[in-house]
């Protein structure tokens, strides 16, 4: 961690002109590209603290009118939101853990030359990417297994990714041979090599296998939808969802309720099914945010070989 | 590195033990807080037939509810009432919620809840299966579902393979008026205006759907925007409705086939005169339909935005005066707010002269969905599942669905009439005291969403609907100019009083049947068909000319037909029949 | 040396015990399951049991081109998945320069704050990204209302209920959607290439082009390549979901996609038979297609991805 703080010494080079240019296209270019990204979520932002009926209406589009925070409390107001929050944090950080150390070491496993049948196990693992049963098995097999009403039902089925791995046995392919060799000439044994020499080395491939493990533990909510139905098990994705879904049943509703045409028109007027939904994302995508320049960090460069070798 | 990798290592133990933990006490947690419960709860328990039922024990109800729009736990006013009454955990399981997915995984386990809610065609399937409990013995010991014992006993006999008349379900919604009358003040979809503008385009009398049109065209004329200056058209139109309600084609018109007293079944057409013909027909009335929206759309008075935007897009349109025509009864409830039925500028049925309404009457049998109860369950659970339903079909439980709480949302006169109170409550959310739960009213409102007991029916302690718009009370408070001056030009008081009065409204009597569901090539068939259907039905409203719109219409019905359409319409005719037939015995009995 | 050879050979098993246990993951996870596929062969409809009076054989399969209608709709739904498939394929190297000349920024605040900012619209849902394409592109939406107010524009224009270069704009959609976030990938890699070659290079007075060239995308070409592989193995799933909001009449017989077409055709319990048969049919193309594409690449470039 500590050649993270090392500043890297002051280029005095000369920048020829056309890296000028290049340098000049890159930062218009980017900007805009910023631009598209950042307005669409101000938006949605601006839009979840103005005043509904306008927001609605799409009459605001570059600042918040009439701000309330009706949409945020209201969401705080769920019930059970607290648990589902916790279950949603231990889900994310449990299985990111175990995603990103069982990725990393099969994949550091599938470049052992030594390892029996390497190439066979591999390509095993690598085609599942494309499978899909189908959910009644997947569901009967999870149930069979236990996992269903069971915390470790969100863990388990996801842990070993084929995607991840192929990244990380890419990644750790591409580091110098001469990093393991030196270390077995030493004497160290599989798991040394792994844990002593890979892990420091393949940093930037973990932060980002952790980045995208944890962005689909947080994200998921269709898992909760058919495995569980103890709402103590219940993720904060899931009860958002549920949120949105209330919000949004008046077909439903009104299709049954030919009988009671009052109930529907007095619940129509209550809905506001794109504010709720704007109002989510920005609850579910703030943590993300806060949370991604951590692992930022790690793809600093400048800790390769000189670093193990020191 | 390692120090970081050994932290976060650690955390994830600690998380997981903490997680297993902290399930065991919350579990554990539900429990304790029963004193205050339990102790309200045991009020002796209820009997059924000569046994007393204890609600010592906590139970938790799973209720596979097709209904449901919420997954989870009920809570607020409602959930303590269960927990009150009955010392019954309601957990629902909703697809409307999880997807089709729901439905295959948990059959496929062979359980689908203690208490189920399904679709009448699929509950037959799971009696079949062994799915359900069959409550022929037991029904009999509780009162108030035995008041509706000739209709749960109709229904049954209907199931395929249950000739012996064994109880297996409850229809939902039943009625205790009669299966051919017609209770409501209006039709579900009919023409609505405003009742300023039709004033003010001098208020004609509409012949047929071009004079509407013309309506339509004036009324856009003298108001093309809002007062905010957005622009307002004569209708706007949505396409994320489409397919659905057991109808084939793009929802806006299939309402709209109604209005000459035509309904459509799947891919057929039921006429007035019990006759059925293929949707396609060209002479037939859902192309009529199409045409209408396609003259309106040359004429200009349709939204440009039709095509894209979805109903979340259109109800603030409605909400803000951007529309002049509103076809579904509940739609007025955007834009009828008190003030404006009071200086005259709302929504209300204008009769369009050549037109004759079709309308299901009361659902006497019950609206097509089933409860039942699960074969898993124990003896126990078992009992305490039939007192809650049978307290679900008692006038008491029926207050609490269809009005609320008393005290909060209404209140009992002397006379014994009742009188509403916090009218908003649902709209609103407003909150309700601890003492009866707290939390929002609407947050809390019965999440089964479905009823036994339909709200139209008649409530023996008061005399009246349990539905609170056709309370004495009510209609007392909402008697304004704008009803006098329409109840004096078309001579009734309310829209179905004017439609039966000068006999254009044409009732479907209930009856009690179970359909065959699609096998799975027609459903293939079917969806396949409803793709092509809808896509060429916008393609048509859209077209610039009215060759276009025929050759798009010959285009479309060439493509369905090659598409095995035939086979869904033969499929449909035989299964709505099956209907048919009983609601002409149902006539001829009357 | 036999003592040796044995060595070898135990350290060869100790090591697949190390990963056997993983391996037991995927084999209850991916494989067990698969005995589902046996579906596809029934006619299956939930509640009725699976039993051999239902056994269909490859009926499924044929729906798809059981009449002409569907031939012909299959082929435009083949169309459509093979031209936007094939865009992205060909901009496939789309988030690998976007990761590089955004490495090249040397203000580490503005390189920061692009590199957040990018990744966020793959947090929005597509229904939410139709519901705000709506309030920019509908009749009264910004830009007409812009364009209008400007006199550009005489009457407002129909954006969203249009098939013109539609395969394009969701390309662009989903570009902008993803590339910030598949970038990651590669900004991982840059951080991977060894510091000293670029130093060298440097000092030999390279200039940036030049170190971008010979330096920085040899070194990202092993990543791009697997990605590239495993997309294309993949070219028969587009998703459903963002064409799904995207759909409408005008623009269906171009945005129909295979997914979305079987997600319509499949809709209801009733076909669950149907998508199975679907799933496994697109699971074997998958594979067949890793297998062609590491095939090739052993022949041009020598060694396999897999």
């Amino acid at each position: 961690m500590s050649g993270s703080r090392q500043k890297t010494p002051k280029r005095k080079m000369q920048m020829s002109l056309g890296d000028r240019i290049i340098s000049f296209f890159t930062y218009i270019v980017y900007s805009i590209f910023a631009f598209v990204c950042v307005y669409p979520f101000y938006y949605i932002f601006i839009n979840s603290i103005s005043a509904n009926n306008l927001s609605e209406k799409g009459k605001v589009l570059f600042w918040p009118m009439q701000v309330h925070f009706t949409n945020y409390i209201n969401v705080l107001k769920i019930p059970d939101l607290f648990n589902a929050l916790k279950v949603s944090v231990a889900r994310t950080v449990v299985g990111t853990v175990l995603t990103v150390l069982f990725s990393a070491f099969l994949g550091y496993m599938f470049t052992r030359e030594t390892l029996w049948g390497r190439k066979f196990w591999y390509r095993f693992v690598v085609v599942t990417m494309y499978f899909n049963a189908g959910i009644i098995p997947w569901f009967i097999t999870m149930m069979n297994l236990r996992l269903t009403n069971n915390f470790w039902g969100y863990i388990w089925p996801v842990v070993v990714q084929p995607f991840y791995v192929v990244l990380c046995k890419t990644f750790v392919e591409s580091t110098p041979k001469e990093l393991q060799e030196a270390a077995e000439i030493d004497g160290a044994g599989t798991l040394t090599i792994f844990f002593r020499v890979m892990l420091p080395v393949i940093k930037p491939i973990l932060a980002t296998i952790a980045i995208f493990a944890a962005v689909a533990q947080w994200n998921s909510f269709q898992d909760t939808l058919i495995l569980m139905t103890d709402s103590k098990l219940f993720t904060l994705q899931f009860v958002l969802y549920q949120y949105i879904n209330q919000a949004n049943s008046l077909r439903g509703l009104i299709n049954n309720a030919s009988g009671t045409v009052d109930i529907a028109a007095s619940l129509a007027k209550a809905q506001t099914a794109t504010s709720i939904r704007m109002t989510v994302t920005i609850i579910v995508v703030t943590p993300i945010i806060l949370v991604y320049p951590i692992f930022q960090r790690f793809f600093v460069k400048g800790i390769m070989i000189g670093a193990v070798k020191g | 590195m390692k120090r970081l990798l050994s932290i976060l290592l650690v955390v994830c133990l600690v998380l997981s033990v903490a997680l297993t933990g902290c399930g065991d006490t919350t579990g554990k947690g539900a429990g304790p807080d029963t004193p205050s419960g339990g102790g309200t709860s045991t009020d002796g328990g209820s009997t059924g037939g000569d046994r007393v039922i204890s609600h010592d024990k906590e139970i938790t109800i799973d209720n596979y509810n097709v209904a449901a729009n919420y997954q989870g736990v009920q809570s607020g006013w409602f959930g303590k009432l269960l927990k009150d009454k009955f010392n019954i955990t309601l957990n629902i399981l909703a697809p409307q919620v999880a997807g089709d997915a729901l439905y295959q995984t948990r059959i496929s386990s062979g359980n689908l809840g203690d208490l189920i809610v399904l679709e009448g065609s699929d509950f037959a399937d799971c009696v079949q299966n062994g799915l359900i409990r069959d409550i022929t013995e037991e029904i009999k010991n509780w009162p108030n579902l035995m008041e509706y014992f000739h209709q749960i006993e109709t229904y049954n006999k209907s199931i395929p393979g249950n000739e012996a008349g064994k109880i297996y379900g409850i229809p939902c919604q039943m009625t205790n008026t009669s299966p051919t009358a017609y209770s409501q003040d209006v039709i579900y979809s009919s023409p609505q205006l405003r009742w300023d503008l039709y004033q003010a385009i001098g208020a004609p009398e509409i012949r047929d759907l071009d004079g509407l049109l013309d309506a339509l065209e004036a009324m856009q004329k003298i108001h093309p925007t809002n007062e905010e200056g957005e622009p307002a058209y004569a209708m706007t139109l949505w396409p994320d409705w489409d397919g659905g309600d057991n109808m084939m084609g793009i929802a806006n018109v299939v309402q709209l086939t109604t209005w000459y007293g035509e309904k459509i079944k799947g891919s057929v057409v039921l006429k007035p005169d019990g006759t059925f013909y293929k949707l396609t027909d060209k002479n037939g009335t859902y192309r009529k339909m199409l045409r209408f929206l396609y003259d309106a759309q040359r004429r200009g008075i349709v939204d440009p935005d039709s095509m894209d935007q979805d109903w979340n897009a259109v109800y603030p349109k409605i909400a803000a005066g951007r529309v002049h025509l509103l076809w579904y009864s509940w739609q007025g409830g955007f834009w009828n707010t008190a003030e404006r039925l009071a200086d005259g500028t709302a929504f209300i049925f204008v009769p369009v002269m050549d037109q004759n309404y079709y309308a299901d009457s009361d659902t006497y049998y019950g609206s097509g969905r089933v409860f039942g109860i699960g074969s898993g369950v124990d003896e126990e659970k078992f009992l305490r599942l039939m007192e809650f339903l049978d307290w679900y079909a008692s006038p008491d439980g029926l207050e609490y669905q269809h009005i609320g709480i008393e005290g909060f949302n209404y209140t009992r006169g002397s006379d014994g009439k009742l009188t509403i109170k916090n009218e908003n409550a649902l709209m609103d959310n407003l909150p309700v005291p601890e003492e009866w739960g707290g939390g929002g009213f609407n947050d809390g409102n019965n999440a089964i969403n479905q009823w036994i007991v339909d709200a139209i029916s008649i409530n023996p302690k008061t005399g009246e609907p349990y539905s609170r718009t056709y309370w004495s009370t009510y209609k007392e408070a909402t008697r304004t100019e704008m009803k006098r001056q329409w109840a004096e030009k078309f001579g009734a008081e309310e829209p179905a009083e004017w439609m039966k009065k000068n006999n254009k409204l044409i009732v479907s009597p209930n009856v009690s049947v179970t359909l065959p569901t699609d096998p799975n090539d027609i459903a293939v068939i079917r969806n396949s068909c409803e793709e092509i259907l809808e896509e060429y039905s916008w393609k048509m409203i859209f077209c610039g000319s009215d060759d276009k719109f025929d050759a798009l219409w010959d285009e479309m019905v060439a493509k369905m037909d090659g598409n095995d359409f035939d086979l869904v319409v033969q499929f449909d005719l035989e299964k709505w029949q099956i209907e048919l037939d009983a609601k002409k015995a149902a006539m001829e009995n009357q | 040396m036999k003592l040796l050879e044995n060595k070898r050979k135990l350290r060869s098993l100790r090591e697949f015990l190390y990963i056997l246990p993983f391996l037991v993951l995927v084999a209850i996870f991916a494989y067990y399951p698969l005995y589902g596929w046996f579906y596809a062969f029934f006619d299956y409809k939930p509640p009725f049991p699976l039993t051999w009076d239902r056994f269909v054989g490859f009926k499924w399969f044929h729906t798809m081109v059981s009449n002409k209608v569907r031939i012909a709709q299959l082929l435009s739904v083949l169309r459509n998945t093979f031209a936007i498939s094939g865009i992205s394929l060909a901009f496939s190297w789309f988030p690998m320069m976007f990761a590089i000349f955004l490495n090249e920024i040397k203000c580490t605040a503005f390189k920061k704050f692009v590199q957040t900012v990018t990744t966020l619209p793959n947090f929005i849902s597509w229904v939410l990204v139709y519901s705000i394409a709506y309030s920019v592109f509908s009749s009264t939406g910004a830009i007409n209302t812009v364009a209008m107010s400007l006199g550009l524009l005489e009457e407002p224009k129909i954006f969203l209920a249009s098939s013109d270069h539609i395969w394009l704009k969701m390309w662009l959609w989903l570009t902008w959607k993803n590339a910030g976030w598949a970038a990651i990938m590669y900004i991982a890699a840059i951080a991977g290439i060894d510091e000293e070659l670029i130093t060298a290079a440097k000092v030999d007075g390279a200039s940036r082009m030049k170190i971008i060239w010979h330096i920085t995308i040899p070194c990202l070409l092993p990543t791009y390549f697997v990605i590239v592989m495993l997309n294309l193995a993949n070219f028969l799933s587009n998703g459903f979901e963002q064409f799904y909001v995207f759909q409408n009449a005008f623009n269906k017989e171009y945005i129909q996609v295979l997914d979305l077409y079987v997600y319509n055709l499949a809709m209801g319990s009733g076909g669950y038979s149907l998508s199975v048969a679907v799933s496994m049919f697109k699971s074997i193309v998958s594979v067949v297609l890793l297998c062609i594409t590491n095939g090739i690449s052993k022949l041009v470039r020598g060694h396999g991805f897999i």
